[in-house]
């Protein structure tokens, strides 16, 4: 599964449907919602925590959190 | 006289810190009980409500 | 008749809330804690027009009403409570012009109750340069609100801000979701068992069990057994509750927000891509750790000195001025030395929170939380542990009271249990005296001064045992705890002085009123018993001069055999000698016992128990240091500070808990005694272990 975890530094991507228990409503409520996009802007060492715009909004999340977010790809 | 003002010092000094830590503790766990955010009595830290 | 109206300051955190708030109430703010729990609060008064005052509310920066954490759960208790005595009668909810999308999903939930909100979108002086432009009528329309546009930093839309809160009554109430429509066969049901009631607000108290803890049901009068969904089903009914208003606010800010990217300015991706590099954002995280602490130590030197001076001063000029007598004393003795004790750490502590209050304002603190994360965790705390563990070396309270912001409980109790074993700055007395005592002046390899070095050692033994502690700790504590780390990456700005000015105030207030009163009463209480004492202390004239009649000593040394029998029979004596049995492995005698025990009021009060101890009744202005190198140890007749108990000593100041000030905020932090009695217990069983070990190892 393609998740936020295995984003390269500037690639785009569109966040997929994800189920309820997965992500916690916080992370919903700033904008991490099937649809909206997420780009990678920096990661720390052993990639956790990752630093990312998501929906426009900068935050960093843990990389075990980020495992468990499906994302598609922006090409171009 | 002297002695006086010095032993009502002390009790001052003495009996403040005894109300900041016998007396207040005692006091404040009754309080804490009903003004708790969770009315089911979770102590904090012993289970997961995050409180704080 | 002067009106006086609710006003409540809600916004995400990071949007220069509380600038605003600052702008807006002046020095009329004050700060103090909501009954039962550890949440700031913040209130001040603002004068809107001629009869009509503000009393404006600073609630705790969230992102949601759905709360995930004790302060963020202050804000909706209060919203939901119309019989609260602080219930808004306008609601201002600031917004950051850049993350305007994320703010609205506040913002529109705070209409949705039905409380007249106001729009107020600051940092408005960063339009230009961000290239976006705002078309304000259509938004109020489409929001149903009023809105301005201010700039903290700039100062500009406040008169508009206050104009529109004045004019609260003509807001419109209307809600901007439909929140039936999420789920409309749960929503009648709800509707109809409480007919009375709102139904978005009835929606947030029903979810509020999902979220956090039992509501005081009190809230909502009369509220019977309702048949509510399960809890993963309440949950999926959020979710689309978040998606509908974002929807909402997408469709809104379509039409009315536009920005022209190709034009936007970006300083943040420029200092971001250095900051937070993987190698040059540590190298330049540590180089600047290192200037604040150097800095520190320069700066506080000077004020450091005046204070020192003037308490001297001021404790001889009552000297003499006083009538003489036992009352006298206990001020110019205890009191005076007391107080000096207090005041003289306030540089330094000063200006710790003064650099770190600027890392935070400029946004850099995030960047460095970012950074520290993986570290910390592999010993059980977060990368928000760093602000703590930092601030602990001014002093161990107000870096605890840092700890509230984060999120995880099991982290945030390993760092508050961890955080006094880093040096502190009344620790560095101690150091300094024992240190210039028992090591030799020499130069490792003819560089670094072996004194510097050992000092250097003992932060870092300070430093790794919090650490190492905290590794053992996570592994031996079994607390279930929710485990969700996000951090905003703000923009970076320059830190206005005044919210800075504000910041160091607090926290120095936080120190000189939270240990300040307990230092006092111990150090009260300390003079008096070594001041009084039963039996022999009362007739210690008649027999010291009966003990000494064949010595024909000199008045001096009279005086100073006599200040010595009677300390040794005072009752703080009675108490050294019960000890010292204890003590005598660690290679301490009794005074050094009653040292060790008034320590407890606080670390830097050895020292000067010692001078009193040493040179009581001493007229010449001998040095505590002098008179410490002559002590005899009665066993052995070599001197009583040597490199053995020296060491032991300082091992002993690193690892013991000792600071009462301290075991109270903890007790407060962590709402129960079992904490820092462990604190207490574990750390000074560790001290005592390790200062016995050196001492019979080195002797």
């Amino acid at each position: 599964m393609l998740s936020i975890a295995s984003l390269k530094i500037g690639q785009r991507a569109v966040i997929k449907d994800f189920s309820v228990d997965v992500v916690p409503l916080k992370l919903l409520e700033m904008g991490c919602l099937p649809g909206n996009e997420v780009t990678l802007i920096q990661e720390a060492p052993f990639k956790d925590p990752l630093y990312l715009t998501i929906n426009g909004s900068h935050l960093a999340i843990r990389k075990e959190m980020a495992c468990k977010i499906e994302i598609e790809l922006i090409n171009g | 006289m002297q002695h006086i003002l010095v032993i009502l010092t002390f009790s001052l000094a003495a009996g403040f810190l005894i109300k900041k830590f016998v007396w207040n503790p005692i006091f404040e766990g009754r309080q804490n009980k009903s003004t708790t955010m969770d009315g089911e009595n979770t102590k904090c830290g012993k289970n997961d409500c995050a409180c704080h | 008749m002067a009106k006086q109206i609710n006003v409540a300051l809600i916004g995400n955190p990071n949007t220069g809330k509380s600038s605003v708030f600052n702008i807006l109430t002046g020095l009329s703010q004050k700060v103090g804690n909501y009954p039962g729990i550890t949440v700031e609060k913040k209130q001040g008064t603002c004068q809107l027009e001629r009869n009509l005052k503000a009393h404006i509310i600073d609630l705790p920066g969230t992102y949601s009403l759905n709360a995930s954490s004790l302060d963020e759960n202050v804000v909706i208790e209060l919203l939901l409570n119309k019989k609260d005595k602080d219930y808004p009668d306008v609601a201002v909810v600031i917004a950051d012009i850049e993350n305007l999308k994320r703010n609205l999903l506040l913002f529109t939930q705070i209409k949705d109750l039905r409380i007249p909100t106001i729009l107020a979108i600051n940092m408005a002086d960063r339009m230009k340069r961000k290239a976006i432009s705002l078309n304000i009528k259509e938004l109020e329309e489409k929001l149903g609100t009023k809105i301005v546009l201010i700039s903290s930093r700039k100062k500009t839309g406040i008169e508009a801000l206050k104009n529109l809160i004045s004019n609260y009554n003509s807001l419109s109430l209307t809600p901007c979701i439909n929140s039936s429509k999420i789920a409309p066969e749960y929503f009648k049901r709800l509707q109809k068992t409480f007919p009375n009631q709102d139904l978005y607000k009835l929606w947030l108290v029903v979810t509020q069990d999902v979220n956090f803890g039992k509501l005081n049901r009190k809230k909502i009068n009369g509220i019977q057994p309702f048949q509510t969904e399960s809890k993963p089903n309440l949950k999926r009914l959020q979710q689309k509750e978040t998606i509908a208003r974002y929807l909402f606010i997408n469709d809104t800010l379509k039409k009315t927000l536009s920005i022209d990217s190709k034009n936007a300015k970006d300083l943040r991706s420029r200092f971001d891509k250095v900051l937070t590099h993987k190698f040059w954002g540590y190298v330049i995280f540590f180089a600047v750790l290192l200037l604040i602490f150097q800095a520190i130590f320069d700066w506080s030197t000077y004020p450091m000195d005046f204070i020192d001076n003037s308490f001297t001063l001021l404790s001889e000029w009552l000297k003499n001025n006083l009538p003489p007598g036992v009352f006298s004393n206990l001020i110019t003795e205890g009191i005076i030395p007391g107080l000096g004790g207090i005041v003289i750490f306030i540089p330094q502590i000063a200006f710790l929170f003064l650099f770190i209050s600027i890392l935070e304002e400029s946004g850099y603190m995030s960047r460095v939380v970012f950074l520290m994360d993986r570290i910390m965790r592999r010993f059980g705390l977060s990368g928000k542990s760093v602000v703590p563990l930092v601030s602990g070396t001014a002093c161990a309270i107000p870096a605890i009271m840092a700890t509230r912001n984060i999120e995880n409980w099991k982290e945030r109790l390993i760092t508050i249990l961890v955080t006094p074993f880093i040096t502190c700055a009344a620790r560095l007395p101690v150091y300094l005296i024992i240190i210039s005592l028992v090591i030799p002046e020499g130069r490792l390899l003819g560089i670094i001064s072996l004194q510097g070095l050992t000092l250097l050692i003992l932060y870092g033994l300070g430093f790794a045992a919090a650490i190492i502690s905290a590794y053992i700790l996570d592994k031996y504590l079994h607390i279930k705890s929710k485990s969700f780390f996000v951090v905003e990456m703000p923009n970076y700005k320059l830190p206005l002085l005044k919210n800075v000015g504000i910041t160091v105030l607090e926290k120095t207030k936080s120190f000189v009123f939270g240990a300040g009163k307990i230092i006092l009463a111990i150090s009260i209480i300390l003079w008096v018993m070594g001041s009084y004492g039963p039996g022999d202390f009362n007739q210690a004239e008649e027999i010291v001069l009966k003990q000494t009649e064949q010595q024909n000593l000199s008045q001096e040394e009279l005086t100073i055999k006599l200040a010595s029998f009677k300390l040794e029979n005072s009752y703080i004596g009675i108490v050294g000698k019960f000890i010292e049995p204890a003590v005598r492995p660690l290679g301490y005698d009794w005074k050094i016992g009653i040292a060790l025990i008034s320590s407890f009021a606080a670390r830097e009060v050895f020292i000067g128990t010692l001078a009193t101890i040493y040179s009581v009744g001493n007229d010449e202005v001998e040095t505590i240091k002098e008179r410490m190198s002559a002590e005899i140890n009665p066993s052995n007749g070599a001197p009583l500070f040597n490199l053995a108990s020296g060491i032991s000593l300082l091992l002993f100041y690193a690892f013991a808990m000792q600071c009462m000030s301290t075991l109270a905020i903890v007790k407060r932090e962590t709402n129960s005694w079992k904490w820092p009695l462990w604190q207490l217990l574990l750390m000074t069983a560790l001290a005592y272990i390790v200062a016995l070990a050196a001492y019979q190892i080195l002797k």
